[in-house]
């Protein structure tokens, strides 16, 4: 090897373990201060409650939080808001995200069980292929929680009751149409066909629409989860259908997608309307700036179900009374609840 | 058609791509009537702006023999960042973009750095950057939305000249500046010696280094300038937002009869696969084609499309290889 390239190895060694020390101190001490602001204001706010936290005993639990995709904000805020709840009750939280992938999961969950973790908290892609992890992590004394979606073995869980959201999407839905647009609309659907929870919701927002608002027609549909593809939808949508109004979405991404969508084609007026489901912060900002994302369906703020999960793997690990089987409660947001909706969940929006 | 001085082998083997656009062009067109109107043309320009801008600087990288598989992830990193300086720290929308596009480039020039002074496989030193950029961007953002940025900074994304959206102007100013830079710049051509022969170009002094670090540096300023198109047209920057655009481009581009093992491909041809790709994705949504189901076409058209396009080279060669009309 040549002295230039021992000084090129040498240099981007430097660089590199530079670069991941510098990272690793962003990740631990300048993480919650360096979040976005938009999101930050509302994210970093304390709900009411959390002050118990700070009186709390403090805990030398190690969690292992292991999620579905942390891609997508509601899963990401989630696990920051876990983050920091488990830290200031001093333990240590590690949170991994399987990308939609679940052998990723499997293996994921088996080296939190190596890891010899306190608690397991798991946003599953598919329960079934975690029969045997949630089994071995069970016999091996671990507190086991099924965040969103029940486990084959779980010590407790909290789950979406995914066909009352829908119901509740198109309710919201059919109450605009009635009152702005004569009963009758057209219909664009945002839905995520490979995920069984999310038909279930799409299903249920087209029963319930053609129940409550019988003249209106879902006329186009296309996959969406994010916000560029909302947005690439939208305007597909308006071509086909120049005088469509109305856009229900299985999640809050796609709808702030489709909010832009509509702006960018000089489209969103005042008989537009567009629901999705999840209570993101931009779309609550969106809801109350009285844009055309004129309602979500919300599961109550982040920092409140970190804090009602970790505080039930607290009381089964420390023998209190919890429980087992719970259900997220769906509210449904518009612009008539939403400064009594973030008053509830300590939200603080611009 | 002799003559005129050109076959009809030798008409396929140049415009064949052409032709299954105009194909795709004609079906859609009787098959949806808001296909052809003029909003809808613009629409799918608009929307394909971002992957022509990022296609000029993943062709030169392919023309000169690598592949960067990390501007996906990279798009997403200048999304964030960019409305991470503007919304957090009040700065100035341009010195904003100006910083993205900086930080940008220097990674490029480091890929570049990487694959030619280490002797890195480009696929490996780009995946190495694609899960880097990942990182930094879901670092920045923790995964979620940053929103908030002033209107002015939308007018990039969803503002007009005339009836033209600014990005289309901005794709088109960015494929005409490669065009040129290819075909009229002794630089450009250099591209083509570099991936054709490395070993020829360098014994013929051309500082194949060099040139490799500036195709990476450009690919990854122009993917920058993509991203910063996306962020205003999105007017939220998300960590999410370039997932899959790596292979979005370099299919457009590989359509667009750029060889993968480098050292061919014209600027016409990456058009027309920009083109196809819009296209085919507008048509089946205007169809209302199942989502199942617009995934196996485009994975057919695409195998369709390319086979043609080197069948039609095949019926220009002899069992040589050489061409017939040579």
């Amino acid at each position: 090897m040549t002295q230039k390239k021992r000084m090129l190895c040498l240099i981007v060694s430097v660089v590199l373990i530079a670069s991941m020390t510098l990272m690793a101190g962003c990740n631990s001490s300048g993480g919650s201060s360096a979040a976005p602001a938009g999101s930050s204001a509302a994210a970093t706010e304390e709900p009411a409650g959390s002050s118990a936290a700070a009186d709390a005993v403090a805990r030398d639990y190690d969690i292992g939080v292991a999620f579905y995709d942390l891609n997508d904000p509601f899963w990401a805020e989630t696990a920051n808001c876990m983050k920091e709840y488990g830290e200031e009750n001093g333990c240590t939280v590690t949170i991994v995200s399987a990308e939609i992938n679940a052998a990723k999961q499997v293996q994921q969950v088996e080296d939190f069980i190596s890891k010899d973790v306190d608690i397991l908290v798991i946003g599953a892609v598919d329960p079934a292929t975690l029969e045997e992890a949630t089994k071995k992590a069970m016999d091996a004394g671990i507190i086991v929680y099924g965040y969103c979606f029940a486990l084959p073995y779980e010590t407790a869980e909290i789950i979406v009751d995914d066909a009352d959201m829908g119901a509740k999407v198109a309710e919201m839905a059919a109450d605009f149409i009635d009152k702005n647009l004569g009963g009758k609309a057209q219909i664009g659907m945002f839905n995520l066909p490979l995920y069984p929870s999310i038909v279930i919701r799409e299903e249920a927002i087209r029963e319930k629409m053609a129940e409550l608002s019988p003249e209106s027609e879902f006329v186009m549909t296309a996959e969406s989860a994010t916000i560029e593809t909302g947005m690439t939808a939208a305007e597909n949508f308006l071509q086909a259908y120049p005088d469509m109004k109305v856009i229900t979405s299985i999640g809050d991404g796609g709808a702030y997608g489709a909010m832009q969508g509509f702006e960018n084609a000089g489209k969103a007026g005042d008989d537009v309307a567009i629901y999705g489901t999840g209570g993101n912060i931009e779309n609550l900002q969106a809801i109350k700036d009285g844009k055309v994302v004129r309602g979500t369906v919300a599961l109550g703020y982040a920092m409140q179900r970190a804090q009602a999960v970790l505080d039930t793997c607290f009381a089964a690990i420390e023998g209190g009374e919890y429980e087992k089987m719970a259900t997220f409660t769906n509210t449904s947001v518009t612009i008539d609840n939403i400064d009594q909706y973030c008053a509830d969940a300590g939200i603080t929006l611009e | 058609m002799k003559g005129f001085g050109f076959n009809r082998s030798e008409i396929l083997r140049q415009y064949g791509i052409l032709f299954v656009l105009i194909a795709m062009f004609i079906i859609f067109s009787v098959a949806t009537p808001n296909f052809l109107k003029v909003e809808n043309l613009f629409n799918v320009a608009r929307q394909v702006s971002m992957m022509g801008i990022a296609a000029v600087g993943m062709m030169f990288v392919m023309i000169a023999g690598g592949i960067d598989i990390s501007i996906g992830s990279l798009l997403s990193f200048v999304n964030v960042f960019c409305a991470f300086l503007i919304v957090n720290f009040n700065v100035h929308p341009l010195w904003a973009s100006l910083a993205a596009v900086a930080v940008a480039s220097v990674g490029g020039f480091l890929n570049g750095v990487i694959v030619t002074q280490m002797k890195v496989p480009p696929l490996i030193s780009t995946l190495a950057f694609m899960t880097i950029w990942e990182g930094i961007a879901f670092l920045i953002s923790r995964g979620m939305t940053i929103f908030g940025l002033p209107d002015t900074f939308r007018t990039l994304g969803s503002g007009y000249v005339g009836p033209i959206p600014i990005p289309v102007i901005i794709m088109v100013v960015f494929l005409a500046f490669g065009g040129f830079f290819l075909n009229k710049t002794y630089i450009g051509r250099y591209f083509y010696a570099v991936g054709g022969n490395e070993e020829a170009a360098g014994l013929s002094g051309i500082h194949v280094r060099k040139l490799k670090w500036l195709v990476y540096t450009l690919c990854a300023a122009f993917t920058a300038v993509a991203g910063l198109v996306m962020l205003a047209r999105l007017n939220a920057g998300a960590a999410t937002t370039g997932k899959g655009f790596e292979f979005q481009v370099i299919t457009a581009v590989v359509l667009g009869g750029v060889s993968i093992a480098g050292g061919t491909g014209r600027m016409f041809g990456v058009i027309i696969g920009i083109l196809i790709m819009g296209f085919l994705s507008n048509g089946m949504v205007l169809l209302d084609v199942s989502e199942y189901v617009q995934r196996i076409i485009q994975g057919v058209v695409l195998v369709l499309a390319v086979g043609f396009d080197c069948l039609s080279k095949d019926i220009g060669m002899d069992k040589k290889g050489v061409l017939k009309s040579e």
